[in-house]
């Protein structure tokens, strides 16, 4: 009996290296204002925003396929309506924030019904095309959204971040929690399943009864939701909005983090996010060409990791640092030998 | 609208789209033939605009020192291409890993940007055209400033170039070859490593050649990449994925409608190539239609 209740919870949860790494993140992010300074914990705040993008692209491309170059777009259109919700309408924070998921939700369905028919590559480029084409609009209809100087968030004093960072950053951990958890439970599910069943072989999923558009729509107005929560979650830590959350760059590193954690996997994007946001904290105190340096360190760690850290690790920590140093030595033979083709 | 505001526009648009279909095919080519979404475009052509100032810097604003940047740029970013694909691309097509192929052009325009800024500082350049460029004619009340002239006669043979490589040459038979079936093509003895190491140079001089040109239009900052980026895109996704003939076509028809709607509206001017994209992706039925449809399907 027992040993059937278990094996039925390890078929819902799936391998522990999709969940373990990110449920041992969530447990350091509730001790993390406990261990280390408040600098550390706006750190923490902003990875826990970094690692929800992440995750809403790894639901589009890791779980079914997707190659979305533009979440960026539901992640603005989740910060902008929050900002512009409290502060023209004087919505509360959290109702503003879940108007916000819902009218990414709906751009994501609406647009979506279009972009899902799209060959990959068409997909890829249109959405990024809309994200452009919002960077474009919030930065000309300045009346609404104060343009290219932004939308200083007009949020009361219990979440003014200055305030009271922790309480600040609590908030944002636990409503990101609950997004990952929703988020988790989806790809554990039959849809979830069904997902991968169209990325692994597209016409044997249709063939079986699987409607293979409806699912795909279905997902990426999900990841739509995800990406949207981020981006008003991002409004409390940063407490402003400008246009530039729309940019490719910040899709760029909801593909990164993905990338660097490992694409498909649940915990990929959120280790991900860690690495990258540490990255880019130490670099940006050392150096201002970030850009430059960012490139060399992912550069390093797309050849010495391809698949990502977590699944070029084998689940225990001496098969990762094995797995890692036999990569690393491959590399160095392939560097030697001339990359042969 | 005069005649004479209708050339004005028509030449200005056409310079344009020159410049956006040299960005578009480089694309277009390492795409249809690596089956490589370039991501770099964009920092290729910025990077071009940066090495025709310092060309410029040093040979000094004549006729011969832009000559000289037209040439060399091109020339020193396809050699650069070349490196990068032998380095760090060839050694993904075995694995046939797109994740990777894309992460490392994105990695490549990261350190393409992050080197710009460490040689030319955060600021922006400009360089001034050669006074034998400089001036203008009048044509039926219309005045046709000679650059752009100049960019849309260049844009003219290079496109001819481009054709008669691509149709009228060995390397070109083996590229369109390469397209329909490398494996058979490297069975046959071709040395199918050094066609691609070709093309993807080919391709990233191309890009570099549309920043040059397009230097003395206005500062050069280090926004030209995602300012040359997304219309490339645009134009590869209006014209059909690989499609050459198509992506000329929309090149050049979104750079001439972009500079009638600058006439009315100059804010509303840059939203021109989306609404081309739409309305051409809405007519064609969503379907994407594209020369080279077994790469765009076998590349899912």
């Amino acid at each position: 009996m027992r040993a059937l209740w278990w094996s039925r919870l390890s078929l819902l949860l799936g391998a522990p290296r999709e969940w373990a790494p990110g449920l041992a993140l969530l447990g350091l992010g509730v001790a993390l204002p406990a261990l280390v300074s408040t600098e550390y914990v706006l750190l923490g705040a902003s990875t826990l925003v970094l690692m929800l993008l992440g995750v809403s692209f790894n639901l589009l491309f890791g779980y079914a396929g997707m190659f979305s170059f533009g979440q960026s777009a539901f992640y603005g259109v989740g910060a902008y309506a929050t900002v512009l919700l409290v502060n023209k309408a004087g919505f509360d924070f959290y109702v503003a924030l879940v108007a916000g998921i819902a009218a990414a939700t709906l751009l994501a369905s609406v647009g979506g019904a279009v972009l899902v028919r799209l060959e990959p590559i068409a997909f890829i480029m249109l959405t990024f095309a809309l994200a452009d084409l919002l960077e474009f609009g919030a930065s000309h209809a300045s009346s609404l959204t104060g343009g290219d100087s932004g939308a200083i968030a007009e949020l009361p004093r219990a979440l003014n971040v200055t305030v009271g960072v922790n309480r600040v950053y609590y908030v944002i951990l636990a409503i990101a929690a609950v997004v990952l958890v929703a988020a988790f439970a989806f790809v554990r599910s039959r849809a979830g399943l069904m997902l991968r069943a169209i990325r692994e072989e597209e016409l044997r999923a249709a063939t079986l009864g699987i409607a293979v558009e409806r699912r795909r729509l279905g997902v990426f107005a999900l990841a739509g939701a995800v990406a949207a929560a981020a981006g008003g979650l991002s409004v409390l830590s940063a407490q402003i909005v400008y246009p530039s959350v729309f940019a490719w760059q910040l899709s760029a590193s909801a593909l990164i983090v993905t990338l660097l954690g490992g694409v498909g996997l649940f915990s990929g994007p959120m280790i991900g996010a860690v690495l990258l946001e540490l990255i880019d904290f130490y670099v940006g105190r050392s150096s201002t060409n970030t850009v430059l340096i960012d490139g060399l360190l992912l550069l390093a760690i797309v050849l010495i990791a391809p698949r990502g850290v977590v699944a070029s690790g084998s689940g225990s920590l001496p098969g990762a640092a094995s797995g890692l140093a036999r990569r690393m030595l491959t590399a160095a033979r392939g560097a030697r030998a001339g990359a042969p083709g | 609208m005069s005649l004479a505001t209708f050339l004005d526009q028509l030449f200005a648009g056409l310079g344009l789209g020159f410049i956006l279909f040299f960005s578009a095919a480089g694309l277009n080519l390492v795409w249809g033939v690596l089956g490589v979404m370039n991501f770099a475009a964009g920092a290729v052509y910025m990077l071009g605009a940066f090495m025709a100032t310092t060309v410029i810097a040093h040979v000094g604003a004549s006729t011969l020192g832009w000559l000289l940047a037209l040439v060399l740029v091109p020339v020193l970013a396809a050699a650069g291409g070349a490196l990068a694909e032998v380095v760090l691309l060839r050694r993904t097509y075995r694995e046939h890993d797109e994740n990777q192929q894309f992460m490392l052009t994105l990695v490549l325009s990261y350190l393409i940007a992050g080197g710009v800024v460490l040689v030319y500082g955060p600021g922006f350049r400009t360089v001034s055209l050669p006074g034998a460029l400089s001036g203008s004619w009048q044509l039926f009340g219309a005045t046709l400033p000679v650059y752009t002239a100049v960019v849309i006669v260049l844009g003219v043979l290079v496109t001819a170039a481009i054709w008669g490589l691509l149709y009228g040459t060995r390397a070109g038979l083996l590229t369109r070859a390469a397209v329909d079936d490398r494996t058979m093509l490297s069975m046959l003895g071709v040395d199918v490593n050094l066609l691609y190491t070709g093309v993807f140079a080919f391709g990233i001089g191309l890009g570099a050649l549309g920043g040059v040109i397009d230097a003395p239009n206005g500062a050069v900052t280090t926004n030209l990449e995602t300012a040359a980026l997304v219309p490339a895109f645009i134009v590869v996704v209006t014209g059909g994925l690989g499609n050459m003939t198509g992506a000329l076509i929309a090149a050049v028809a979104i750079g001439v409608i972009e500079s009638f709607v600058t006439l009315r509206s100059p804010t509303l001017a840059p939203l021109t190539p989306y609404a081309v994209m739409i309305v051409v992706l809405l007519a064609r039925g969503l379907a994407g239609r594209s020369l080279l449809p077994d790469r765009a399907r076998a590349a899912t």
